[in-house]
Formats: C-alpha cells, structure tokens, sequence
C-alpha cells in the first residue's frame, strides 16, 4: 500500500504536480503519513511488545503485572505477553514464588541467571512443606517442592496447614577488597555519643573508603592457617576510620583475638540489606522496614511492601502468611530456614512469636542463634483494621 | 519508530487562531514543513489560499488527532474508564469529552450506549458491563366494585409514585376481580388493636400467609381503614397483620383480598425507586379500584466505568482454580449475571452486588466473602445490607408444600428464591424455588408435594446472600477451602451542612448534591479505606457538587458540617460495615 506522498503525487492533477504544487501536496502529504502511523501505534499501544516502552506501565496495569525494580522491559514484556498463563496458576504457592521470582530478577549479581533464592513453608503437625527457587532454579520453573516427615518448622506449637511463611534468602556479594591479617584491635562504642560498648575497631586492613559503610567485614580463618577464627562470621562495618581500620558492629567478639590476625574480605548485599544496627553513627531508630532497607543504588521503593502485595495478589484466598523473612544468614549461618535443617537448629522450635517467645518463663528475643541476628521478620499478609482479631486478606 | 504514549494520548491542537499557532500545533506543524520544503510561507497573507487550506487541513488533522487519542487510551482499562480528549472544535470552541462517556452518571450517557471502554471488555475480558435495572415490584390492587375490570394487556395498565412523579406499567395481562371476600369471610367480627393488629372475620376467609389485604370500615380503631397490609399469621378466620392500631373496636369492617400484579417502571434505574406506599396514583383510572405497593421497588444504576474496569482486572483471578481473592470478588460482583444466566434464571431481589472483600480467619482458614447489595436491604445501623442466608442448617421439613423450619432466623421474603440440598427423607425439597414465608425461621418451598418423611439434613441458600453463596461455592471455592458469604451491614452516614451557593444555583446545587453523596457513600468499600468515613472527603463533595464542566467552582462556603451530628470522622464499628448514604439535612443558601 503506498504511503500518502506517492499516492498524492499519483492522484495530483499537472498542476499540483510543478514546484510549488508538490511541495504543497507533500505537506499535505506528510500530515496524512504521521496520522496513519499514529493511528497504527495507537491501535497496538495495548499490545505487549507491539509498542513503545513507554506503554509498558500501562499495559502491566491491565495485566495486574508489576515489574521488578532490576528486570529489564524484554524481559517483562514477556511475562505481560503470557500474564494469561500465570493467572491461571493465581492461588498456587508456585504462582505466588514464580511472580516474587520475576519482580526480583537481576538482583543478584553474580548469582546464576540473577534470580533470587526464595521459598515458602508451611505444613502441619505431621510433615512440613517446602517450594523453594534456589541458585539456578530458571525464571518461572515449577519450584523445587519437598515434603518432610516429621516436620521441620514448628513456628508456635500451633500447626494451621493454611499458614505460610514466604522466605527470602538473601547473600552478600564480594566486592573485591580483601586481606590476610586483620587485628581485632579494641573493644568499644561506635563512635556515637553514648554508644559505649557492642562495637569493636579493625584495623591492619587496607583499601577501605566510606562505601564500605554498612557493608560486611567476613571474617574467616587465622592469618596462613585452615583454623577458623573464634570470631569468624559476618559483621556490619558501621564506620571507616581510615583505608586500615574500621568500626564493626560485634557484641560478642573476642577482643583481642587470641589467635591472632585474620583473614578477611568485604562483602555487600546487593539487593536489600539490613538497616543500620542500633548505635551506629547513621541508625535511625525505626529506619527501614523490619531493619531491611534497599541496597545503595537500588530503587527506594520499599521492597517488603512490594513482595507483600504480591503475595496478597497470588495466593489463595483462604492462605495466610505469618511472616515475611528476610534471611541474612545465608553466608555465616548456612542451614538457617531450610527443609535439611530441624525444628531449633536452622528452624523455628516451636516457641517463637511475634516479638519474642517464652522459654522456662523467660522472655528472650525472637532472633536467637542459630539464626542470624539480621534476619527480619516482617509481618505477612495479616492487616488489623478495628478488629480485635488480625484480619487477613 | 513508534511514538510513545504522551504523544499517542495528547492529540494536537488545530492552532488555527487569531494568533501565531503555538508550537507543536498542526498548523504549526504544516508551516514548518513547509517552510523546510522551501515554501514562502513567511510572505503568505492571513486568508490567502495556501495558508487558508493549512488551515483546514490542521483542523481535519486535529480532530483525526482527537479520534486517534480516544483509540490509544481505549485500549487501557484506566484510560478507557476515566480519559478524556481535549480538542478544538470547528466553532473554536475547545472540547473535552470522555472517552468512554459513563452510563452509571446520566448527563453523560444517559442511554448507557457502549463505549471504549465496553468493547476492551468484551473483547480482551469477555466480561460485559452490568446493565441498569428497573425498578420493579408487586403492585396490589383493590376492586370494590362487583365487576372485574380488564384485562389490561402487558404494558397498558400504568401507576405513577405520588412522590417523585414516576411512572409504572404493568408486565403481563392483567385482570382485577372484584376484591370481596365470598360470603361472610370479609366480614370483620373483632379487632385486637395495638402491633400487631389481629382482625377476626365471621368464616374462613382463605387468604394464605404473605397475601395483601385491604381494610376499610371499621368502628372505633384508628390506623385501619383503608390500609393496604400483608398477611403476616393466620388461622381460618384471624389474620394478622403488621399494622399500628389503637382503640377499642366498635364494630363494622371489611377484609378485601387484593390482586396483585408486577409492575416495572417505565424508565430504567434508581431515579424510579420506590419507597412502600408511594406507588398510590392510578394513571389509569378505574373507578372503585385503590392502589398501593407494600415493598419497596429498586432499580440499579449501569455499572460505572470504574467498576467494570476493576472487574475486569478482578476476572483474571477467576480463570485459576485455585481461588485467589480475587475471584471470590469476581464472582460475587458479577452474580448478577452468572445468576441470570442460569435455567431458570435467577434474579437479585435486591440488584446487583456492587462491593465484595475477602478475609481469611487466620485461626480457622475459613474465608468469608462479604458482600453489600446495590439497594439495601435495611439502611438501619448493623442491619444487614444484602438479605437472605447462606448455608442454614435445616431443622425439619413437614407439610404440602414443603415447609423448611431452620435453626435460626432465615431472613427471607415471600418470593425470595431459596436453594435447599442435602435434605434426606424428602427429595422434593432438595429443589431450588420461590418461597412463602411462613415464621422467621419457616418457610414454604412453592409448588413442592413431599414423598416421604424428613429424616435430617439440609441446608438452606436463601435469597441474594444464599443465592450469591452458593455460586461461589460452586466456581471458587476448591476442595480444601471452607468458605462463607456474609451479608455487609448497614453503616447510615446523615450529613448536616449549611451551603451557600449564589442565588442562581441553587436548584442546580440541590439536584447534585444528594446523587453525588450516595455516589461517594457508595463508592467506599466495604469496611472503608482507612476504617473511617472523613468529614474532609464529605466537605470536598459538598464542595464538588458546585462544579459545573468548564466554569469556576460556585460554592461560596460550607460551614456546620456534620457527620451522623458530629464535626469529625466517622469510624465503621468493625470492617464488615458499608457506608449507605442516610437522611441528608444539606440547607442550600442563596445569597
């Protein structure tokens, strides 16, 4: 079919046809083209990969998508394309995964095919349930069911096979600065006035800048030995003192260690990480969502309302999910929420509550070992809207 | 390369004017192109030819422009329900309309013809907008005459409400016999005054429970003569009827039996409800013939645009089987029709399901889907908006026909279409059928013969809330899943405000602003957004119902504003209440 400026030139009398006349006509002409190529994108706007990107809010909207603050627009455009197939998995946990799956792809960098390492558990006083995308698990595979005999996840005594915890395990990634003979020099405050204790300064590294400031220090072996450090693990650099020293966050390290220098390497989480710890220089009581704040140069859009609302949206009607859990103890405390760990070593015992959880008529905090003192429970699917009973949608 | 959606969406403007065309119009556009071509536009004179046919040309392009923009946006559920375009018109004139013109707001669609928005739905959705309804009911008819007057075929007997001038017709043939009870059975013979009124008659009068009687005559009692009741109990020669009396019966009386015929108004939606009692003025005249409806009649408005396009969104969810919320609420918002489209269809007493939430017990698993009808059925604070029962126990079935007791209040009509299962010992009340109530907790199952004995059993789903229960029972709920519907309840909001709008419009800000307050009311969903009705979100509608399309807000102030007599929010007693717009006390100032 020919475009408007040849088929005016066609249909033009002699006259139309000299100098001035074409020129006209082309104009003419010209206004006609940009209409019908308008027309045509305005037909296809609704269309995924039809259209300019600029559509794809839009088209996501009608599809009840959302896109995930890393996940490119191809990739979301096919997700838009085949949003029919995945509400016809809406009420499943593999919907419910496979949607947190794509909103979080491209988040770990360095993970296979960046998707994130998620799960949902639940079960009842005979067996727990496990689904669970792990490294290298493909976008939008049927997760990796597995069922335990006896159970494994014994939250609060009660068992509800329609309650749920949905899991995110989340990892630090090396950024590249390491060294082999740090000393666990002194014990103290973290510099804030007041903060006298819980804290302890590094030094005999190197390479630090301020952007290590809420990264991780790891700690492993001593100095030229396969002998793990008494303090090895994962500790939150809450300031830098100089390219050699640092302040860490380590209630209960051995100062000085009494095995010398060690091995280290700073590590970050690339997605979300936990929020400063109480005491140190930028912590902001209350900061964060559940002590989970977005990784630096993520989008800010709070992460666990986003997660929240998709599982809202994908999961059964009848399904409640207690919690959110961000796990942070993938690296120190391996085994922490897993269908190979038991009830009170990796998993809940049976005693945990909301804040807290009783034990011999001793309230102790919620957060023991073995799980990592990061690790944030954020509240699941429940809402409490003037109702003495936690409604849940 | 194609073009993003601002530019799709924003349509240019003509820029033929008086002025220089502003950039980015089409007659800027066309001089520019021209200018590149090597045109001398610079020494074109206003109304020489060459720039007189840019000109019509960039006005045929700027309105191909606007058609343009409307198909890009209809294409969106969003844009669809609520764009609009902005162009100018051949007159200068600058227009804005919406892209799909709202069928649930008169001015804009009065005749609900379908737009954008109705075709992305039907066509990417299968999911067609829920149409208005009439307001429809029984009409009863008494004949003091000895002659039967008619027949009147379908659509030629009509009735006005004396209140709101509306006008209604009957739906099939109809004929009024005589009202006379034979013999000595309309003879009244004693009165027991107070509430209820017991009337004794000299024989059996044979009126059954649920019929309409006329009294007039009487001796001594005030608030009976000429009074239009249902029969509500009776023996052979008493019946009862919820009326006020007082007095002391004297003598004299009559009991009439009256026909009675459904009538529809003869304009679709709510603007022709009607309150019992009010549908008294014979259009047709008959002589010696009174009318008077005892229920209530209810039509509902076209679904807005916004509610079809959420519905649409929710339709998604239905297509798992696996019961997401949003099916649920699919469903239930979408009874109407799914209902309707049974054999035999089954209609909604009280309209459409116009709000639906979900909650799971999350210390029972159980779901309960809480639903609000789009005519309460009660506005009385805590009573339930959308009536019936769903899934009560049956206690027992006994008579001819069928008379189901259950084992707690039923909250049914005489009419009400009820489903009974799972009752054994009497198959033929395992049936779905029209009811006649017979006590709060007994009703008669309509044209049932049982065969045997009740040995246990039974559930009852009766009227909407039974009827809308067990279609989600039967298209959501999966195998694991204990699920419940439950009726909202009645939140009455009363506002009290002094308005004062110039003198000029007065009329017009009394007409907009009642519809627009039970717009908003209805609007809020089950439970409200935050748990409250704000004061500041009724303020913004008393001052929003003075906006006229196109010129200066004109309310002038609003002062004395209250809700249900309080100068602050409104909260709901717990999330199961929907705001109904009550008795509004909105004194509209001229000054």
């Amino acid at each position: 079919m020919p475009r408007h400026r040849e088929s005016v030139a066609l249909l033009s009398p002699p006259f139309l046809l000299g100098p001035n006349g074409s020129r006209y006509m082309t104009v003419f002409a010209n206004g006609c083209n940009y209409l019908e190529d308008k027309i045509r994108d305005a037909s296809k706007a609704h269309m995924p990969g039809q259209s300019d990107p600029s559509a794809i809010p839009f088209q996501a909207a009608d599809r009840l998508l959302i896109q995930g603050p890393s996940e490119t627009s191809a990739q979301f455009t096919a997700r838009l394309s085949g949003s029919l197939d995945a509400w016809a998995r809406a009420g499943s946990r593999y919907a419910v995964l496979s949607q947190v799956q794509a909103y979080l792809t491209n988040i770990f960098p360095g993970v296979a095919a960046n998707l994130p390492e998620i799960g949902i558990v639940g079960g009842n006083a005979t067996y727990t349930t496990w689904d669970q995308y792990l490294i290298g698990s493909a976008l939008g595979a049927e997760p990796n069911h597995v069922r335990v005999t006896p159970q494994n996840w014994n939250w609060d005594g009660a068992f509800h096979p329609w309650r749920n915890w949905f899991i995110v395990y989340l990892s630090t990634a090396p950024v590249g600065i390491t060294g082999t003979a740090a000393t666990f020099a002194s014990a103290g405050g973290s510099g804030v006035t007041g903060v006298t204790s819980g804290f302890v300064t590094v030094t005999g590294m190197s390479g630090l800048t301020a952007d290590q400031v809420q990264q991780y220090i790891e700690v492993g072996f001593y100095t030229g030995t396969a002998i793990f450090s008494v303090n090895a693990g994962s500790y939150q650099i809450v300031s830098v003192l100089s390219a050699t020293s640092c302040i860490i966050a380590a209630p209960t390290a051995t100062v000085p260690d009494p095995g010398g220098t060690v091995e280290w390497s700073i590590r970050k989480y690339p997605y979300m990480k936990p929020a400063p710890v109480c005491g140190a220089p930028d912590a902001v009581c209350g900061s964060g969502s559940v002590g989970v704040v977005m990784a630096d140069g993520m989008s800010a859009a709070d992460p666990v309302s986003s997660i929240r609302s998709l599982i809202v949206r994908w999961k059964s009607g009848s399904t409640y999910y207690q919690n959110i859990i961000f796990s942070f103890g993938a690296t120190a405390f391996a085994g922490e929420f897993s269908p190979a760990s038991s009830a009170g070593a990796g998993n809940p015992p049976g005693t945990w509550t909301t804040y807290g959880h009783n034990v011999g008529g001793v309230w102790v905090a919620l957060r023991v070992p073995p799980v990592s003192p990061f690790t944030c429970f954020a509240i699941g699917t429940g809402r409490c809207v003037q109702c003495s009973q936690e409604n849940v949608t | 390369m194609t073009l993003t959606i601002d530019e799709l969406f924003q349509p240019r403007l003509s820029g033929v004017g008086p002025n220089v065309p502003p950039g980015g119009s089409w007659l800027s556009v066309l001089i520019t192109d021209a200018q590149t071509l090597g045109l001398p536009t610079t020494s074109w004179q206003p109304g020489q030819p060459e720039r007189t046919i840019l000109s019509i040309d960039a006005v045929e392009f700027s309105q191909m422009d606007a058609l343009i923009s409307q198909i890009a946006q209809g294409g969106f559920l969003d844009f669809a329900a609520s764009g609009t375009v902005t162009y100018v018109a051949l007159n200068g004139q600058t227009v804005t309309f919406p892209v799909t013109p709202d069928p649930s707001i008169p001015s804009q669609n009065p005749t609900g013809r379908p737009g954008w928005l109705d075709e992305l739905g039907t066509s990417s959705y299968d999911e067609e907008r829920i149409p208005a309804t009439y307001a429809s009911g029984p009409l009863s008819f008494v004949n003091r005459s000895a002659s039967t007057l008619g027949p009147f075929l379908a659509g030629t007997y009509h009735a006005a409400n004396y209140l709101t001038k509306k006008t209604y017709s009957n739906l099939a043939s109809l004929s009024i016999p005589p009202s006379a009870i034979a013999g000595t059975g309309g003879i009244i013979t004693a009165v027991s005054v107070g509430l209820p009124t017991t009337i004794t008659t000299q024989s059996a009068h044979g009126l059954a429970l649920g019929a309409v009687v006329f009294i007039d005559d009487t001796r001594g009692v005030s608030g009976l003569n000429g009074v239009f009741a249902q029969v509500a109990a009776a023996t052979a020669t008493t019946i009862q009827i919820a009326v006020t009396t007082a007095g002391t019966w004297t003598g004299g009386g009559s009991v009439f039996a009256c026909t009675t015929a459904t009538m529809r108004a003869d304009l679709i939606g709510p603007d022709s409800d009607a309150a019992p009692g009010s549908v008294i003025a014979p259009i047709t005249q008959l002589t010696s013939v009174s009318i008077f409806n005892v229920t209530s009649w209810a039509g509902a408005q076209w679904e807005s645009n916004l509610a079809y396009a959420a519905r649409c969104r929710l339709k998604l969810a239905a297509i798992s089987p696996n019961g997401a919320s949003a099916a649920f609420e699919y469903v239930a918002l979408t009874a109407v029709r799914l209902l309707g489209e049974e054999d035999p269809p089954i209609t909604l007493t009280n309209g459409p399901i116009i709000s639906a939430i979900t909650s799971a017990n999350p210390v029972t698993g159980e779901l309960t889907t809480t639903i609000a009808s789009s005519s309460p059925a009660s506005s009385v604070l805590g009573a339930a908006v959308t009536p019936g029962c769903a899934q009560l126990a049956v206690t027992s079935v006994s008579g001819t026909p069928c008379t189901v007791t259950t084992a707690s209040p039923h909250g049914l009509t005489s009419g009400n279409v009820a489903t009974v299962a799972n009752v054994v010992g009497v198959p033929e009340a395992n049936t779905t059928t029209t009811v006649t109530v017979v006590t709060s907790t007994s009703f008669e199952l309509d044209g049932t013969t049982p065969s045997g004995s009740y040995i246990g059993g039974g559930t009852v789903e009766g009227g909407d809330l039974g009827q809308v229960d067990r279609l989600l029972q039967n298209t959501c709920v999966n195998d694991t899943t204990i699920a419940f519907t439950a009726s909202a309840l009645a939140l009455p909001i009363a506002v009290s405000a002094i308005v004062s709008v110039p003198q000029a419009f007065v009329a017009t800000y009394q007409a907009a602003v009642g519809n627009a307050l039970v717009r908003y009311f209805a609007s809020l969903p089950i439970g409200g957004n935050v748990g409250v009705v704000p004061i500041s979100a009724v303020d913004g509608i008393l001052f929003n119902s003075g906006v006229v399309p196109g010129a200066l807000p004109f309310v002038q102030s609003i002062s004395a504003l209250t809700i249900n007599g309080v100068a602050a929010d409104v909260t709901y007693p717990t999330n199961q209440y929907q705001a109904l717009s009550g008795v509004n006390t909105i004194s509209v100032v001229g000054v």
